[in-house]
């Protein structure tokens, strides 16, 4: 099976941003996998905010992500 | 059965003292009908579609556009379906666009128009200045966006517009400030970014009215590992907090009864 994109969620950027984490290395593994193998990372705007409540998104390796936004459509599909 | 049908838009109406007809009736509202009448068959690609051809007929004004009896045959149950809901907000984005400017055409000069097939017992579906075949506006929602792809073209002299080649969705166009082409200066075409961009969507479907987007800004990606960028982000965020906080504790914290 191919994938085609992956979303990351809040608790991967957690430990992927902070290199003393327990789960570092597991984080960057897969970020470095998902580059190599050209599996887009997405990240929902959901997971920048819930970033953003306690850290900054200047501190999202946004230059290597694709943003996805939550609309009106969104919230139907999901709930 | 006959491989070929026609669709007949028939106009009544008058031009001053004078009723409507193909002597008085200017080529500009001819090319007008022309461009709603292929939406109104083929909607979305129409790179793919099957000869049209046309004729003008008296009587005041009638249109008759030929084509494949399969499309004529589907845009029968359409005007049936349209004629009895009263409302093109099922229809796609194109077909409900050319319904919607065939309703403008009927307020502004107060014609009647007949929409109907060569199909025997053919479905018929009449706009005039009584009906309101508008999409509802809260089913198109306002909307944020970010396309990445390829810039493939930027500029224009009144309209600036990018386009922007995106994997999901082909080319896709923007409504671009002139004053940002302007002041951007290095080369944009053939280098890949994401653009964030303001529209409307389908609040049930999810379709983009892709005439409707608006630029915001530009984003820069590059989705390749670059050990400065992120050592940098890395320090920024262990400074400023993750050094601090314990990730489970934290999450399960602000997200109280729900863990996603």
């Amino acid at each position: 099976m191919t994938h085609k994109s992956v979303l990351l969620d809040t608790s991967f950027f957690l430990r992927f941003l902070n290199e003393t984490d327990p789960l570092f290395k597991n984080a960057d593994g897969y970020f470095r996998y998902f580059l190599q193998k050209e599996i887009t990372m997405m990240i929902s705007t959901i997971s920048v905010a819930e970033y953003c409540v306690g850290g900054d998104m200047n501190e999202l390796p946004l230059k290597n992500l694709q943003i996805v936004p939550f609309n009106l459509v969104s919230f139907k599909k999901n709930w | 059965m006959e491989k070929i049908g026609f669709i007949e838009i028939r106009i009544t109406g008058s031009k001053g003292n004078l009723d409507l007809s193909p002597d008085n009736y200017d080529i500009r509202e001819i090319i007008s009908i022309l461009e709603n009448a292929e939406n109104l068959l083929f909607s979305g690609d129409k790179r793919e579609r099957p000869t049209i051809s046309y004729k003008i007929e008296e009587g005041s004004v009638k249109h008759i556009l030929k084509t494949s009896i399969q499309y004529i045959i589907g845009f029968n149950a359409i005007i049936g379906q349209v004629n009895q809901v009263q409302t093109i907000d099922f229809l796609d984005l194109g077909t409900a666009k050319a319904f919607e400017n065939i309703q403008e055409i009927a307020t502004k000069k107060n014609y009647i128009f007949s929409i109907k097939t060569s199909l025997d017992n053919t479905n018929e579906v009449k706009v005039d200045k009584t009906t309101r075949f508008f999409r509802t506006e809260a089913i198109w929602a306002d909307a944020e966006f970010y396309f990445y792809g390829k810039l493939t073209n930027a500029g224009g002299k009144d309209k600036a517009n990018i386009h922007v080649f995106t994997e999901e969705l082909g080319t896709v166009r923007i409504q671009t400030p002139i004053s940002f082409l302007e002041q951007y200066d290095e080369n944009l075409l053939y280098k890949t970014f994401g653009i964030r961009a303001t529209g409307k969507q389908h609040s049930e479907t999810g379709e983009i009215d892709t005439s409707t987007l608006k630029f915001i800004e530009l984003v820069d990606y590059h989705p390749k590992y670059d050990e400065h960028y992120l050592k940098a982000l890395r320090d920024k965020a262990k400074k400023s907090w993750l050094g601090n906080i314990n990730p489970d504790n934290w999450l399960r914290e602000i997200r109280g009864g729900y863990d996603a």
